[in-house]
């Protein structure tokens, strides 16, 4: 039924985590200051909410999420 | 994972409240959250409970939740949220703030620096009266989820999505900025296309007969007893 949805909606949170992760390894081990990365954040949040609403479509059910 | 041999369909979810697992049929989605049958929150039974004779006072469904105390609380970065019982939203919280704080003292933050100072005081303020508008939301009985009024624009298929494009696009820029390739000042100089844009917007809306987005707050009723804090935070500033 919607197992994409809740799929992606369950990869968002350790995508993000893993993201941030990275980006603070990349701070900590090579020259790449967080401060100047920390925009990528945004932009896979957004990836994901848009692929998250494609799922939703694909699935024909109604978006409740608070995230949108 | 030793449900999958009892059940004949594999777990899908577990409930919020409960930790059931749950399969396809059997999930029940609520405010964005995944419930089970017996913890589904029924929203619209809510206003029934608050009517009360006027000598017995409030009937108040949750008496020990203190507003007060989750506005002192919510000027700790993220306790606030905690103390509601929402611990991702604490930890979102936390990060904002800690990325804002960052941002300032890193030496490359240059001419934006009272714009990223301006937001980081906001953005302690708008913690505290969050968990005080949530806090007075768990008072009246309302099941808050983990995430509410992180956001409040309420998604709709089919409708343009105004929120994932506008986080890609504002990531897109700040990174842009933080590379070098295209400074945030050259963009701003070009802040009156953001008028014409929104009008243009609102003007689309209204000739394709849609609710335009824009209207809806004023247009609703003042019955909602607890304000949208999103408003509110403007105010402190």
């Amino acid at each position: 039924m919607n197992n994409n949805f809740l799929l992606l909606r369950a990869l968002r949170g350790p995508l993000m985590l893993i993201t941030l992760g990275a980006l603070a390894s990349l701070h900590r081990f090579q020259d790449v200051s967080l401060t100047k990365t920390w925009p990528v954040l945004l932009i896979v949040l957004g990836v994901m909410k848009l692929l998250e609403r494609s799922a939703a479509q694909a699935d024909d059910r109604p978006l409740s999420g608070p995230l949108g | 994972m030793t449900t999958e041999s009892e059940n004949p369909k594999p777990v899908t979810a577990y409930c919020r409240a409960c930790g059931k697992p749950l399969t396809e049929d059997t999930v029940r989605m609520a405010m964005g959250t995944v419930y089970c049958d017996q913890h589904l929150p029924q929203a619209p039974e809510q206003p029934q409970a608050a009517t009360s004779s006027p000598y017995t006072g409030p009937n108040l469904p949750n008496p020990g939740v203190s507003p007060g105390l989750a506005f002192l609380l919510g000027l700790i970065p993220g306790v606030g949220a905690i103390y509601n019982g929402q611990y991702a939203k604490g930890l979102v919280h936390v990060l904002i703030l800690g990325m804002l704080i960052s941002i300032n003292s890193s030496d490359n933050v240059g001419e934006l620096g009272p714009l990223f100072g301006l937001l980081t005081a906001v953005f302690w303020f708008y913690m505290a009266f969050e968990a005080y508008h949530t806090a007075r939301k768990r008072l009246a009985g309302e099941v808050v989820d983990e995430f509410s009024s992180l956001v409040q624009i309420k998604p709709e298929a089919g409708r343009f999505p105004v929120l994932p494009v506008a986080l890609i696009s504002l990531g897109v820029v700040f990174l842009l900025n933080n590379l070098g390739v295209l400074r945030l000042r050259m963009i701003l100089q070009f802040w009156p296309v953001v008028l014409i844009l929104a009008g243009a917007w609102m003007l689309y809306n209204r000739l394709t007969g849609e609710r335009a987005p824009l209207t809806a707050p004023l247009a609703a009723p003042p019955a909602a007893p607890v304000a949208v804090p999103e408003q509110e935070v403007p105010r402190e500033q």
